[in-house]
C-alpha cells in the first residue's frame, strides 16, 4: 500500500490509479500548490481583440462617409457644356494723336525742347567721368641700387 | 544766284569747323599715342633695371655693377620722359575738352612747362652722373618731387572733369529756363499748368542735389578736404550728381510730355 501511494510508481494496476486520481487531483486543481496551475479568465486578450474591433469599426465608419461624399461632390459637379463659338469682330484702326493733350502738343517750341532734352539726356548718360586714358601713371617711387661693398 | 552763295556760305562753316575742331583732335590722339609708348618704354626698362640690380646683388661683380648703373639710368631717364609726355597728354586734354575757360588752360600750361623744366634739368643730372651714389639722389629728388606732380596732374584731371559736369549743368539750366518760358505762354493760353510747375520745383530741388554734389568734387579736387586728392572719391562724388541730373532731366522731360503726349 505503502507504493500505492507513492504517485511516482509507474506500474500500478488501472482500477486502483482511477480512483487514487479522482480523489486526489480534485482538490488539488482548486487549489493547486504555489498556484501555477490556476485557470482565469485573459482579460488582456479580451481588451486588445475589443481595441482592434473599435478600430475596424471606425476605418469602417471613415470609408463609408468618404464615398459618400465623393459621391455627393460628383452630384454637385456642373455638367460640361460645349463653348460657344467665337465670333470674330473688326479692330478699330489705331489713331495717333487723335485727342492731343494740349494745344501746344505739336507746337514748334514745345517739340524743339523735347528734343533737345532728349540730346541733353544723352549727353548725360554718355558722360565719362573716369578718363582712364588720364590716370596718373603707375610708377615705382624707390628706384635705386644699393651699392655692394 | 542767292542760294548758291547761302551753299557757298553753309560749305564755309563746316570747313571751318573741320579745320578748327580736326587739330586739337590730332594733338590729343598724338599726344596719347606718345605717352603709351613712353610709358611701354618705361616697363621695359624697368624689367632690366630689375634684372640687372638682382645681378648686381647676387654677384657682387664688377662688370654686375656697371650694368646695374647703366639700367638704373636708363630706367631713370625713362621715368622723366614719362612723366613728361603725361604732362602733355593732360594738357592737349584741356585743350580738346570743350567750354575749358582760357585761364584755367593758361594756369595748366604754366604748370606744365615748369614740371617740363624740372624734368628737363633732372634728365641733364642723369646723364651727368657718374655713379650709383650720384644716381640714387637723383631718383630721391623725383620721388621728392613727384608728389606736386601727381597733385598737379589730379587738379588737371579736376578741371576737365568738373568742364564736363558743368557744361551739363549749364545746358540744363537753359532748358529750364526755356521750360518755364514756354509754360508761360500754355498758361496765358488757357491751360492748367499746376502739375508742371510742382514738377519744375521738384526738378529744380533734384538739380540742387547734383550741384552740392559738384561742388563736394569740387572740393576734393582743390585738396582743401582730404589735405591730399583722392582722385577716385571725387569721382565718386560726380558720379553722385550726374545721377541727380538725369533725374532732374526726367522730370522736365516728363513735363513736357504731359503737353505733347
Amino acid at each position: 500500500m505503502d507504493d500505492l501511494n507513492q504517485p511516482n510508481q509507474p506500474n500500478i494496476s488501472g482500477s486502483i490509479a482511477a480512483t487514487a486520481t479522482a480523489t486526489e487531483i480534485k482538490p488539488l486543481l482548486k487549489n493547486p500548490p504555489g498556484g501555477a496551475l490556476r485557470a482565469e479568465p485573459n482579460y488582456l486578450l479580451w481588451i486588445l481583440s475589443g481595441a482592434i474591433g473599435l478600430i475596424f469599426l471606425v476605418l469602417v465608419a471613415a470609408v463609408v462617409i468618404a464615398a459618400n461624399l465623393v459621391i455627393s461632390s460628383a452630384k454637385n459637379l456642373p455638367k460640361l457644356t460645349p463653348t460657344p463659338a467665337p465670333v470674330a469682330e473688326v479692330t478699330p484702326p489705331i489713331i495717333h494723336n487723335a485727342n492731343p493733350i494740349s494745344q501746344f502738343a505739336t507746337d514748334a517750341a514745345v517739340l524743339s525742347l523735347s528734343s533737345d532734352l532728349k540730346k541733353l539726356r544723352q549727353d548725360i548718360d554718355s558722360i565719362d567721368l573716369f578718363e582712364t586714358q588720364l590716370s596718373p601713371p603707375s610708377l615705382d617711387l624707390s628706384i635705386r641700387v644699393t651699392i655692394q661693398e | 544766284m542767292r542760294a548758291f552763295f547761302v551753299h557757298i556760305f553753309f560749305v564755309g562753316i563746316i570747313l571751318n569747323s573741320l579745320f578748327i575742331i580736326q587739330p586739337v583732335l590730332a594733338d590729343y590722339s598724338s599726344a596719347y599715342s606718345d605717352y603709351t609708348f613712353n610709358f611701354t618704354k618705361y616697363r621695359e626698362t624697368h624689367n632690366g633695371y630689375q634684372i640687372a640690380k638682382s645681378t648686381y646683388a647676387t654677384y657682387r661683380t664688377l662688370t654686375a655693377k656697371e650694368d646695374a648703373t647703366t639700367k638704373l639710368r636708363t630706367v631713370l631717364q625713362t621715368r622723366a620722359k614719362l612723366m613728361t609726355a603725361y604732362f602733355d597728354l593732360l594738357y592737349e586734354k584741356i585743350l580738346a575738352t570743350p567750354n575749358i575757360p582760357s585761364e584755367n588752360q593758361n594756369t595748366f600750361f604754366k604748370v606744365k612747362e615748369n614740371e617740363k623744366k624740372w624734368l628737363s634739368q633732372h634728365q641733364t643730372k642723369l646723364d651727368a652722373a657718374s655713379g650709383l651714389e650720384d644716381l640714387n639722389s637723383a631718383s630721391g629728388e623725383f620721388e621728392t618731387r613727384f608728389a606736386q606732380m601727381d597733385t598737379e596732374s589730379k587738379q588737371a584731371i579736376g578741371t576737365i572733369l568738373l568742364s564736363k559736369t558743368t557744361n551739363l549743368s549749364t545746358s540744363w539750366d537753359n532748358e529750364t529756363n526755356l521750360l518755364q518760358e514756354q509754360l508761360k505762354t500754355i498758361a496765358a493760353a488757357g491751360e492748367n499748368i499746376t502739375n508742371a510747375q510742382a514738377g519744375i520745383i521738384s526738378a529744380r530741388n533734384k538739380k540742387e542735389l547734383a550741384e552740392t554734389k559738384f561742388s563736394a568734387a569740387q572740393k576734393i579736387f582743390a585738396g582743401s578736404e582730404y589735405g591730399g586728392i583722392n582722385l577716385f572719391s571725387a569721382q565718386q562724388k560726380l558720379t553722385e550728381g550726374i545721377q541727380y541730373l538725369r533725374e532732374a532731366t526726367q522730370y522736365l522731360q516728363e513735363i513736357v510730355k504731359s503737353f505733347t503726349g
